[in-house]
């Protein structure tokens, strides 16, 4: 029985081979160590059930460190933030929106973290109404359970906003928000992220009449 | 007696040998004696860098098979890109010799005084 | 000089080479001598005349060495170990970020045919016994009735704490369990993806069952067959019909 004798090239180039296809494998199966940010935008699609989706706009966030990027198709709204690291691009937040039913308005937030220090709050969403002039961005915030509660407010205009087939999108980031810091040790220690709640997100025409409003 | 030839072009016979069959290495140091009545007899070890550069070209493949005696032996074969090769290096060899004969043969000695 | 110093002196120049391959070139030349030897036998030469014979046609085998060292360039064996050393690293990564605990309920929500087999509470341990088979893709995850039985209303103890008793006698409780869609997300824990509507209002427990699976309640009318779920995703309507057996129930 004849047993087939490999060069060095081909056996090198053989186990590049195998090496790449299981790299990829291992990629498509625990989506981590992907190449391009694109690759987590898929897979947030996948995850979603929401179909292939196009990239409306994206930001760098220098403060979190992350590449927030807004895309869409006819049913669905996808916001995912996006960072690298030695083993490739990964993506720890993402949130979704089904717009599929007639509605004037559609949103939804986002807490992006560069998980030790700072979070910002990203509302994204999608203005159906022609009326609708701006978008104000409410909700609460607390360092910690016994410090006092914040009332963040930000506002975005329609010149601002993103065109796109047709269709109007906007993305309104709010402040770096803080956490909580306690002494330890006489330096100060992070003791949680903060609270975020009551998020709502409200449409205003040119005269500031409310014409429609989510809590997300 | 006439001088023994040395080794040239031995990648040229080596790849026309396996045109015919593939072969181990001592076989193809047998067959080179016999086909040149003993003209090319080149040193034994010798043989197997060549057959080496040849495989790390890709002119050659080699593989393992069980000799009579039960030992495995490695046998080469002729690649496609190796018979492409052999064919070129043939034509060049024979316009080169063609070339040597017609000089030589117009360097006619003068006969009588 | 005999055939093992004569290979010996040939290796000794193979640097950067294998063990592998210094052997391979090592067993190649020595058949080769012991196919000379065994010819120059088999035509009447003893054994030490054969072997002095054959060293004297083998030539320089240093020379042999050098020749054969230049066609084994250090490249190639770099872009093996490099390939090597990323499967290493692609191994610890698969035994270190994976959660095997997650895989393990994935597929056994999957594929086991009754994979609830414990509840917290024992008045819903009858559904061990009511086994169904339901299921509908939300996306990236699969919820799965896996039982589904008729109990009295009054059987559940905790009406009023977070939800108000229904009016209905009987309720259907329903085992909902989730897995991954795809094969590829084995190692993502799944969880409900949201609220469905149901052929009447629902009432979560937040009861765990065996690996996260939780029940719902759902009031009935005597008779009834089944149970529906509604989920709207995206532009689609999904629905689950859940069927429901009265057998023994009074």
């Amino acid at each position: 029985m004849k047993r087939r004798i490999w060069t060095r090239k081909r056996k090198a180039l053989s186990l590049t081979a195998v090496t790449l296809v299981l790299f990829f494998l291992f990629q498509y199966t625990y989506g981590i160590c992907l190449m391009h940010p694109v690759q987590a935008r898929w897979e947030a699609e996948q995850f979603y059930g929401c179909g292939s989706t196009e990239r409306i706009c994206h930001v760098w966030d220098g403060a979190v460190g992350q590449h927030v990027t807004l895309s869409s198709n006819e049913h669905a709204l996808l916001l995912i933030g996006t960072y690298s690291t030695l083993s490739g691009w990964s993506c720890r937040d993402r949130d979704a929106v089904d717009c599929s039913e007639a509605a004037p308005l559609y949103g939804g937030t986002l807490r992006l973290s560069d998980g030790a220090v700072e979070d910002v709050v990203y509302a994204y969403g999608q203005v159906n109404d022609a009326a609708i002039d701006k978008i104000q961005l409410s909700f609460c915030f607390a360092a910690n359970e016994t410090a006092p509660t914040e009332t963040h407010i930000y506002l975005t205009d329609a010149e601002d906003w993103h065109e796109h087939n047709g269709q109007r999108y906007f993305l309104l980031r709010s402040d770096a928000l803080m956490p909580a810091y306690a002494p330890l040790n006489g330096r100060p220690y992070q003791i949680n992220q903060g609270m975020v709640w009551d998020c709502t997100l409200t449409a205003l025409n040119q005269y500031g009449t409310v014409l429609a409003e989510i809590k997300t | 007696m006439a001088k023994k030839q040395s080794i040239e072009h031995t990648h040229l016979l080596v790849l026309s040998l396996l045109a015919s069959e593939d072969m181990y290495g001592y076989q193809m140091i047998v067959e080179l004696a016999r086909r040149s009545d003993h003209t090319f007899e080149m040193k034994e070890g010798t043989l197997y860098p060549v057959l080496h550069g040849l495989e790390k070209d890709g002119l050659v493949e080699a593989y393992q098979q069980e000799a009579p005696t039960g030992r495995m032996r490695k046998y080469y074969h002729l690649t496609r890109k190796g018979g492409a090769v052999l064919k070129d290096e043939k034509e060049a060899w024979e316009r080169y010799a063609g070339a040597v004969n017609a000089v030589l043969n117009c360097g006619i000695l003068p006969v009588g005084g | 000089m005999t055939p093992r110093q004569y290979t010996d002196r040939v290796t000794a120049c193979l640097q950067g080479l294998s063990r592998k391959e210094r052997e391979a070139i090592r067993q190649e030349l020595d058949g080769h001598m012991e196919d000379h030897i065994c010819a120059l036998l088999e035509l009447g030469y003893d054994r030490d005349l054969a072997e002095k014979r054959t060293m004297a046609r083998m030539g320089d085998p240093e020379e042999v060495g050098r020749e054969m060292r230049k066609l084994y360039p250090l490249r190639w064996l770099l872009v093996r170990w490099c390939a090597m050393a990323v499967c290493a690293v692609l191994a610890a990564l698969l035994i270190t970020q994976v959660s095997w605990r997650t895989v393990w309920w994935n597929l056994h929500f999957r594929l086991a045919d009754n994979p609830v087999n414990r509840y917290e509470m024992q008045t819903f341990a009858f559904l061990r016994e009511h086994p169904v088979d339901v299921r509908m893709e939300i996306g990236g995850v699969t919820v799965r009735a896996c039982a589904a039985g008729i109990m009295k209303t009054a059987d559940y103890p905790y009406w009023g704490t977070w939800e108000d008793k229904p009016a209905t006698v009987h309720v259907a409780a329903v085992t909902l369990c989730t897995y991954s869609t795809e094969w590829s997300d084995l190692s993502t824990p799944q969880y409900f993806p949201g609220y469905f509507r149901w052929s009447d209002r629902a009432y979560s427990t937040g009861c765990d069952a065996t690996g996260g699976a939780g029940v719902t309640m759902i009031p009935v009318q005597p008779g009834q067959t089944s149970v529906t779920a509604v989920y709207q995703h995206y532009g689609k309507d999904l629905t689950m019909e859940i069927p429901l057996s009265w057998e023994g129930v009074t």
